[in-house]
């Protein structure tokens, strides 16, 4: 079974540390959050753990193989990343870009096959764009790129998801759709997905464990009912967060 | 879109009637059946002569050094991920044109002229190459930037090789930086380096398609981005210098071919490639032949009439496809 592990690992950006000997485990089948401030580096964990950017210390391990060791290409295959941002500089429709995703699965010398086309097709019908198919991507909004961008990682079927932000320009009903989808896809096909959030009440609906960068390179790390108490979220963001159970579950609100 | 098939069949058929219009057009014009019968006979005669000697090496050298620029051109474009890149965009052209004006200067022999332009391309390659892969993080930008310096450093030697020699050399010299190739010296090597580098490129057109995502998406996608883009800068300026050295600066086949490709048929580098080659090739020998006869027994320099289709065609490309957007 495919996971991802980090062995004290110590990262840090521009003399800012994020972490320090910070050890993870994420097992198949997981769903785990990180949380921070802007600027706590969120996206450079996710980025390191990717393998695209060297830790200063500590290892990364892929299946139990360390991921310095491996290819791009390798590692492409067990270990998908949503990014931030993305960049298009020569647009293609929105089917080719889905199709990217395959390319860590194909040869150089082939071309997708039938059964590729049909694996993207399928990614589309999950975020609802199958009508748009042959539309340009310079001709959609800033969430349908998203689900464009979500449904290219679905593509690449990784079994390791790293997503940042997943929910950035998606209105709310595609925020509560495509977090479904893909931790329905985790928790049936024993997936696992580490991403960034800034929505508690999503990180308490979705998320087995919890990251929380501090931001002084403090880490804590947990399961997720135990790590969201008041105490921590007013050291975590630094601003009053009030915690309130409803029924069977919290809600949180912020003073 | 066109399909792939469709697209690359009407550009083949484009390149035979550019070749075509290419022999038969000149002082001396010949009919189609003149054509046909001295390319299928050995038999001597001044038709033979004309083709074999005179016209068919030009069309030939013409026609690989368009193909040569589009291919580079496309190549820079995803490089350095701007619709604006050509392939004299680093440098390459200015450090041909420096040596090869300085060779001019000193009146020597046309072998020497290409030598050292080939040579100047070089040495601007390696420039630009080692200063924008020097300490600290590399990206489109840097290279971008250096390159365009670099461009306008070897633009200030040309304009001093320029005003400091004498009257006999200078249309020679101008000729050369508008791009001509009355002086191409069409040799096998040329067709050899551009079907090399076509079956390069198709083998790493899939990793070109998604480079186009940008570079941190490439990485997460499986491509090894930095030999990916080593291989891109140099095959791309080993490309131009190619042309360079057979046609001086030749204008607008390496910016807009392409583009029109891409407004044809989309972004598919596996296809964009090769049609690139066949256009560029079919645009530069069309202007080539209407470059020698426009105003024949006067020649044109080819970069000339570039420029002249070039401009208007690019224009009318680029607002089509800004007001279909306008429409979406």
């Amino acid at each position: 079974m495919n996971h991802l592990q980090s062995i004290e690992l110590s990262v840090s950006i521009s003399n800012k540390q994020v972490c320090d000997n910070l050890n993870l485990n994420i097992e198949p089948g997981e769903v785990w959050g990180i949380l921070g401030r802007n600027g706590a580096g969120k996206t450079t964990l996710l980025h390191t753990l990717a393998g695209l950017r060297s830790p200063d210390s500590g290892e990364i391990l892929l299946s139990n193989k360390s991921i310095s060791q491996l290819s791009r290409k390798q590692i492409a295959r067990q270990l998908g990343l949503l990014l931030q941002q993305s960049e298009e500089s020569f647009p293609s429709s929105v089917i080719e870009t889905v199709l990217t995703g395959r390319h860590p699965h194909i040869d150089n010398w082939s071309w997708e096959s039938k059964g590729d086309l049909v694996i993207a097709r399928q990614a589309l019908e999950l975020v609802q764009l199958s009508e748009m198919a042959d539309r340009s991507i310079d001709q959609l909004s800033g969430g349908e790129r998203q689900r464009v961008a979500i449904a290219c990682l679905i593509t690449q079927s990784p079994e390791i998801y790293l997503l940042d932000e997943p929910n950035s320009h998606l209105d709310l009903k595609y925020q509560i759709q495509l977090l479904d989808v893909l931790v329905t896809l985790a928790r049936t096909k024993q997936k696992s997905i580490l991403m960034t959030l800034h929505d508690l009440n999503l990180a308490v609906r979705y998320c087995d464990k919890l990251v929380m960068l501090l931001g002084d390179g403090k880490v804590l790390v947990g399961d997720t009912e135990t790590l969201l108490t008041e105490d921590n979220l007013l050291h975590l963001y630094n601003h009053p967060i009030k915690k309130i159970d409803a029924d069977n579950h919290s809600v949180f609100i912020a003073n | 879109m066109l399909r792939p098939a469709p697209l690359l069949v009407s550009l083949f058929l484009l390149c035979i009637a550019s070749f075509i219009i290419a022999f038969s057009v000149g002082s001396y014009s010949l009919t189609f059946e003149q054509i046909w019968s001295s390319l299928s006979s050995s038999q001597p005669s001044i038709q033979h002569t004309i083709i074999w000697e005179l016209r068919a090496p030009r069309a030939y050298a013409a026609f690989v050094t368009g193909g040569l620029l589009a291919l580079a051109g496309a190549l820079m474009q995803v490089l350095l991920r701007n619709p604006l890149a050509d392939p004299y965009i680093l440098g390459v052209s200015g450090g041909a044109s420096a040596a090869a004006l300085f060779a001019m200067s000193l009146g020597l022999s046309s072998v020497w002229l290409s030598g050292g332009a080939f040579i100047g391309a070089l040495i601007s390659i390696l420039l630009v190459f080692g200063l924008s892969h020097g300490k600290g993080s590399w990206n489109p930008t840097r290279l971008l930037l250096t390159g365009v310096v670099i461009a306008a450093g070897w633009g200030a030697l040309i304009n001093f090789i320029l005003s400091s020699s004498p009257e006999k050399p200078l249309r020679g010299m101008l000729f050369w930086l508008m791009g001509d190739l009355s002086h191409a010296e069409p040799t096998i090597l040329l067709l050899i380096v551009l079907v090399v580098a076509l079956v390069i490129t198709f083998f790493i057109a899939r990793q070109l398609n998604i480079l186009s995502r940008g570079e941190l998406q490439a990485s997460v996608l499986g491509v090894s981005v930095k030999p990916l883009r080593i291989t891109l800068f140099l095959l791309a300026s080993l490309l131009t210098a190619f042309a360079v050295t057979q046609a001086g600066s030749v204008g607008f086949i390496g910016l807009i071919v392409p583009h029109i490709v891409r407004l044809i048929s989309g972004s598919d580098h596996r296809l964009l490639l090769p049609a690139s080659v066949l256009l560029g090739g079919s645009l530069l020998l069309i202007s080539d032949t209407l470059a020698r006869t426009l105003i024949a027994p006067q020649q044109l320099p080819v970069g000339v009439i570039t420029a002249f289709i070039g401009v208007p065609f690019f224009l009318y490309l680029l607002n089509k496809n800004f007001s279909k957007d306008a429409l979406a």
